[in-house]
């Protein structure tokens, strides 16, 4: 158990920079996910922490004592890759021992470790098999356990279910997190998952063009996301984009004249505005009402559970709202969208950032 | 409807195998046509060249002058030696090279490879002459090491070309499991990475052993001398300005051929059995 903190760390490439001053603090116990889009530096990111990348300018520091440049097999981390990366020519076994000869540990204890890690990931009965005898489920196993038998300070993951099939994704996700749970060990885990990084994570910290876009609990990010990156990353299916006509101080215009009765408290009020919401926040009705858009259905994905209705706005604008799926809708039927206000988000759309909003509760009466 | 494919797929097979033993027949034909005749006696081969050897034509006088006269055995051990010494040193550098090539990112890297490629395309014996004066400024001429290094030069350029594509196929976070564990970066490369290359490697040591083992040109330039001759070099003995001793060139060349049948089927089991292995995912 340890903390890391991570401060004005620079990565570039030529003259690209892949990570643009990262500044981040990972508390001991902490589960902290690194989500993004491929190509953020997210996976960069994590292989500066392991050592296998060096930094071009900042310093990584782990209890306060700088691992900047220390070698990778020094800094008292391990790592979980995506493709295993497990030895080939070795038993289970002999991955799980190589590390701890190397780190010269007596015979007894080398037996002790592998025995116990063994036993901890179920895997006593695969110990003298190859690793192309195993199952992609089985070889993550493994490939977990060679990271537990050193003990380290803190766990990277990079990806690590990538190349798992949906089922079985699903069950090495859940034995991660009692794995957290029982080690409560520090880890870092890299994802371009938003499920993944919404289940496992304690914190998530969102990523894109080399720079941290939010750090924040799950809940926070759905909630309550910093900018529209993070509104348009989080969240399946997307949240839906409406461009403002004009925001005023206690009322939103939207484009085709609709007035929302919403306030905010921007000292100066940008001109350029996008209203988010979730297609779980929007509510179709057959009839016409006050403050609801027209619009026609496009097209109904019905996925059992629930129903999402793609419709499309007079202004041209789409949006998916989320429907019960007991209604069924057909192309071209006439509907009108209720915005629900509690789930109304406002981004300045030329910073992108995000704007407070409250709802006018005169207006709503 | 399934039958007819099965059919046409049967067929096409044959025709497959048409081609290819056609192939092979054309390929061993010139071999075939040694062993007979290096089994006959002279008159034999000119008269029915074609024909097996019957109890009347059946001589092994070729066999007998070769093993009788001058230093066979040295010659083939002398063979031996310098194929397989140049054969491991361009394995070895070979590998060595690609992996610097292709695991570091250093300035010039890719300058380098073109560097190391361009051999390829020059042929050494072009340099012949600055070879010579270099073997005789470090009194080599007439050694094994001579044709060693010269072979090893020439065989690094295709090996390096051939193995630093295969190292960049081998999985990268291997290499970074290993280093995070603590391996160096000579166990990185012998213990992980050769492993998983052994198919190039053997394809390489194929290509490389036959023009050495053939090699005449650079026996008779740096290394004429009794004791060093390889066995292309001693079977000129039998070739005369005018007249040629059939009968011990063609049992010279019959039994030049066994060692590199032999390590042929060496490395391409190591090939097959190497691209079988399922060692990466």
């Amino acid at each position: 158990m340890a903390n890391l903190k991570i401060s004005s760390l620079y990565k570039s490439f030529g003259a690209e920079n892949v990570l643009d001053g990262i500044n981040l603090d990972i508390q001991s116990g902490e589960f902290l996910v690194l989500l993004g889009p491929s190509g953020c530096g997210k996976s960069t990111l994590l292989r500066i922490m392991a050592g296998l990348e060096d930094e071009s300018a900042g310093d990584i520091a782990i209890e306060g004592k700088s691992i900047a440049h220390l070698p990778p097999s020094k800094r008292e981390i391990a790592m979980v890759f995506q493709t295993y990366a497990l030895y080939p020519h070795l038993s289970v076994r002999g991955n799980m021992e190589l590390v701890l000869k190397q780190a010269r540990y007596s015979k007894a204890e080398i037996k002790d470790r592998v025995a116990e890690s063994a036993r901890a990931l179920e895997l006593d009965a695969l110990m003298d098999r190859k690793p192309s005898q195993l199952s992609g489920g089985q070889r993550q196993r493994v490939a977990i356990g060679r990271a537990i038998v050193r003990d380290p300070k803190i766990f990277l993951f990079d990806e690590p279910l990538s190349n798992l099939d949906a089922a079985l994704r699903g069950q090495v996700r859940l034995e991660i997190a009692r794995l957290h749970q029982r080690l409560s060990a520090t880890m870092v885990y890299v994802t371009h998952d938003q499920v993944e990084a919404m289940t496992l994570a304690d914190r998530i910290v969102v990523l894109n063009d080399g720079k941290i876009q939010q750090v924040g609990t799950p809940r926070d990010l759905y909630e309550r996301p910093a900018n529209l990156f993070v509104a348009s990353f989080i969240g399946s299916p997307n949240m839906n984009f409406l461009q403002l006509e004009k925001l005023s101080e206690n009322s939103a215009q939207l484009k085709d004249r609709t007035l929302l009765p919403i306030s905010n408290k921007a000292s100066v009020i940008p001109t350029n505005v996008t209203l988010g919401i979730r297609p779980s926040h929007g509510i179709l009705h057959d009839e016409a009402g006050e403050s609801y858009l027209k619009a026609e259905v496009l097209l109904e994905e019905y996925l059992g559970d629930t129903t999402y209705v793609h419709v499309e706005l007079e202004t041209g604008e789409q949006m998916v709202v989320r429907e019960d799926p007991e209604i069924t809708r057909r192309t071209g039927d006439q509907v009108y969208v209720e915005l629900t206000l509690s789930g109304v988000h406002l981004f300045n759309a030329d910073t992108g950032k995000r704007m407070d909003v409250s709802i006018s509760e005169q207006e709503t009466a | 409807m399934a039958i007819s494919r099965a059919r046409r797929n049967r067929m096409a097979e044959l025709g497959a195998h048409v081609i290819l033993l056609t192939f092979a027949v054309i390929a061993l034909f010139p071999v075939l046509l040694i062993l007979i005749n290096s089994l006959k006696t002279k008159k034999a081969i000119f008269r029915k060249p074609l024909e097996l050897p019957t109890s009347e034509t059946l001589d092994l006088v070729g066999y007998s002058t070769v093993l009788q006269q001058g230093n066979f055995p040295l010659y083939f051990w002398n063979s031996l030696f310098v194929t397989g010494a140049s054969l491991c040193l361009i394995l070895l550098f070979g590998a060595m090279a690609a992996f610097a090539l292709s695991e570091y990112k250093f300035r010039g890297n890719r300058l380098m490879g073109l560097y190391m490629a361009l051999g390829i395309m020059i042929p050494i014996r072009l340099g012949t002459v600055g070879i010579l004066r270099l073997m005789v400024a470090t009194d080599l001429v007439n050694t094994h090491w001579a044709l060693i290094l010269v072979y090893t030069a020439q065989g690094l350029p295709l090996a390096i070309f051939i193995l630093s594509e295969f190292m960049s196929i081998v999985s990268s976070d291997l290499k970074s499991a290993g280093r995070i564990d603590g391996l160096s970066e000579y166990s990185i490369f012998l213990r992980l990475v050769l492993p998983l290359i052994r198919p190039a490697m053997a394809t390489v040591a194929v290509f490389s052993m036959i023009p050495i083992w053939n090699d005449l040109w650079f026996p008779l330039v740096l290394a004429p001398a009794e004791h060093t001759k390889t066995l292309t070099l001693g079977a000129q003995v039998f070739v005369g300005q005018y007249s040629n001793n059939w009968n011990a060139i063609l049992a010279a060349m019959a039994l030049a051929v066994i060692p590199v049948l032999i390590l042929y089927t060496l490395f391409s089991r190591q090939l097959i059995r190497g691209l079988t292995s399922g060692a990466v995912k």
